[in-house]
């Protein structure tokens, strides 16, 4: 099941190569531990993130966040709520 | 003795750090069923622990608890406390270190924190406050850089100081920072006297649009593959061959001092033969052991992984599974041990599951026979193919397919509630791997591999050649207690049409597949038969074997996992007698069954 955000909001998954968005919170159906886990890995609310790199097929993507290159797939990425910075 | 314990996140350079504080000097230990490794070393009299690197102490898989839970007993033995911090992304490593820091003033261990790729930070200009990130955080901070040799000296010294004198470096909790999260300080201290700027990032960023973007990408995957597998399918192999040559003389000169026949063929065969049989291995698990550690060093696995992350994931398996399926190509037993690279439980257990049906070197030969007395020679499709190449070829596929089709649905039955792992993961930086750690992780992984796995292969070894000799002796394998019992089972091979002598070839390579061709040759009455396949083969086909029995043989022997060696290296590796028992009677009831189907098919067709 997709996750549904509001007001500006979107899941970061629909973040487009290049741009920058804020980080403002995560779905309900995130398990709690792996939340904590996104935290220490830089990717908090109020904190930056941006979409480096695509790859073929819906693959894993790349995030530019606090300094760190990370990798995420689709099935994490959609449950991250972001507003994207114009 | 003095211990000291490394702490870091992954990709600090920890690692390097650990290698030019030890020389080298250091015994790794493996704990079974995780890939979790601890390093041990020596340090002028100091001994020096290793710990693999962290992100936090919050254990999120399985094999982070295993880790965690060692290095918090560690803590309980007072040792001194050297947390290494990445001066690129110092606040990531903050929030570890803030927790072991935290941890060491609990369990009074003296602490000394390390600030290392200083380099990094002078060649790009980058100022930032030092002395103040040290009165902040209230214990030392000694800046380094491993790479470059820079610092090492100081912190010899300063490790020296803090076993002697650990007063000097004991942790004092600082009332501001109780109740605040780990998280928050880091970013609030980095942000206020941490390194600023994003330099590192732009660099790997550009590597990072070449190996993971579109066609070139895909190029320099292949490319990088395909070395791969021709360096264990075909280098290896002198370094196999010379090894099996000087077993087979040493065997024939001790041999030679006993005079009595059967003591001479037990040291011979048994013994020499049993020893071969899994020393033969090492160049093939050394060359992969090697080159795996260059990719990984390099950064360039990570990325090989997300490549592969996508396809891989339908089947329940995991980008990092493509080396090893890949490396099952030439042999099983480096593929499993390769399997180490894969962080998550379930599917590193389904990855090592399905290994063994991909088509590994030693069932050439067998595959050689088969087809030769099976398929007839035809070009087909207008001359373009041959029918032959082209039944090898679909061999190769099927091994993947099937491979393929039991992760699918053996990760969603018999696997569906084991320990799972999401893909998160912190690109590390690109950069020139050290080859001398890898010439000696390669030499520790030869070395675990033969003594854990090669007594359970020379056992086997040694009781299918004590079954194969008496009672009449060599060359009688025929008359021998393991033609009887083949007899004995002739019902079990039966409902295949296979009769006895394929029961006891079949049951002779277990110990090695390849054996099957030359033990088949015996059975026939035929000397040297993997020198003469074609003979045999025309043994084969005149003894009246209809096509469906063939095409039932060669399915069998695609699936059934027969390979003794093999099961000892997936015992090993996982570390569970139960895995490898279903796994054995899993493929012995799905080859079974498919060749039975194979065989009634074919024979209502043709």
């Amino acid at each position: 099941m997709k996750p549904k955000f509001e007001g500006g909001n979107m899941s970061l998954w629909k973040l487009k190569k290049n741009q920058k968005a804020q980080i403002t919170g995560f779905s309900k159906d995130l398990d709690i531990k792996f939340k904590k886990r996104l935290i220490d890995m830089g990717i908090y609310e109020n904190g930056h993130i941006s979409c480096f790199l695509s790859t073929p097929f819906s693959g894993p993507r790349l995030y530019s966040v606090e300094g760190t290159m990370l990798s995420l797939t689709s099935e994490i990425a959609r449950n991250i709520q972001v507003k994207p910075l114009s | 003795m003095d211990q000291v314990l490394l702490i870091g996140k992954p990709n600090s350079g920890k690692s390097l750090l650990f290698n030019r504080l030890t020389g080298l000097n250091q015994k790794v230990a493996n704990f079974p069923g995780v890939t979790v490794e601890v390093k041990n070393g020596e340090m002028d009299g100091v001994k020096i622990i290793d710990f693999p690197g962290l992100y936090t102490l919050d254990a999120l898989t399985r094999d982070e608890e295993v880790a965690i839970e060692n290095l918090k007993k560690s803590f309980e033995g007072n040792p001194s406390i050297v947390c290494i911090l990445d001066a690129t992304r110092l606040e990531r490593s903050l929030v570890l270190g803030l927790q072991v820091q935290e941890l060491a003033a609990q369990m009074n261990c003296p602490l000394v924190f390390v600030i290392n790729m200083m380099d990094v930070i002078l060649n790009n200009k980058i100022n930032f406050d030092l002395k103040e990130l040290e009165k902040k955080l209230g214990s030392k901070i000694i800046p380094i850089s491993a790479k470059s040799k820079v610092g090492l000296v100081e912190l010899k010294d300063t490790i020296k100081k803090m076993v002697n004198f650990p007063q000097e470096f004991s942790v004092v909790s600082d009332p501001e920072r109780l109740g605040q999260d780990h998280v928050k300080t880091a970013r609030d201290y980095t942000q206020k006297w941490g390194p600023k700027g994003d330099v590192i990032l732009k660099k790997q960023g550009i590597l990072d649009k070449i190996f993971l973007s579109g066609f070139l990408g895909g190029v320099v995957f292949f490319l990088i593959m395909a070395f791969l597998f021709q360096a264990i399918f075909t280098w290896a192999v002198p370094a196999m061959d010379l090894i099996e040559e000087v077993i087979a003389q040493l065997g024939t000169y001790v041999g030679g001092l006993v005079s009595h026949t059967m003591l001479k063929d037990f040291i011979q065969d048994a013994i020499f033969g049993g020893l071969g049989s899994f020393l033969v291995f090492v160049p093939q698990i050394f060359v992969l052991t090697f080159i795996i550690g260059i990719l990984e060093d390099s950064g360039y696995l990570a990325r090989a992984a997300i490549i592969c992350h996508r396809p891989f994931s339908f089947f329940g398996l995991n980008g990092r599974s493509f080396i090893p399926f890949l490396s099952g190509y030439a042999c099983s037993i480096p593929a499993v041990m390769a399997t180490r690279t894969i962080e998550s439980p379930k599917k590193r257990l389904l990855t090592i599951f399905t290994i063994p049906l991909m088509v590994c070197s030693a069932r050439l030969p067998v595959y050689a026979l088969l087809v030769t007395a099976f398929i007839p020679n035809t070009m087909i499709m207008g001359g373009f193919f041959n029918s032959r190449g082209m039944v090898f070829f679909g061999l190769y596929l099927f091994g993947i397919v099937t491979a393929l089709i039991v992760s699918a649905v053996l990760s969603q039955t018999t696997f569906k509630k084991e320990a799972d792992s999401p893909f998160l993961i912190e690109l590390p930086p690109y950069r020139v791997p050290h080859w001398k750690p890898l010439i000696q992780k390669a030499f520790t992984s030869s070395a675990q591999f033969v003594t854990k796995a090669g007594l359970m292969i020379f056992t086997v070894t040694v009781v299918i050649w004590v079954l194969g000799y008496f009672p009449h002796g060599a060359d009688q394998l025929d008359s021998s207690w393991l033609a009887w019992i083949g007899k004995k089972f002739e019902w079990f091979f039966q409902p295949l049409e296979l009769d006895w002598k394929y029961g006891v070839a079949i049951i002779v390579s277990f110990l090695a597949r390849e054996v099957f061709v030359g033990t088949l040759g015996t059975m026939f009455g035929i000397e040297g038969a993997d020198e003469n396949i074609a003979g045999l083969a025309d043994n084969i086909t005149a003894s009246g074997m209809s096509l469906g029995a063939g095409i039932s043989l060669i399915i069998f022997y695609s699936i059934a996992l027969q390979c003794v060696s093999t099961l000892a290296v997936i015992k090993k590796e996982t570390g569970s007698f139960r895995f490898v028992i279903y796994q054995f009677l899993f493929y012995m009831g799905l080859a079974y069954l498919l060749s039975w189907m194979g065989l009634h098919l074919v024979n209502y067709f043709f």
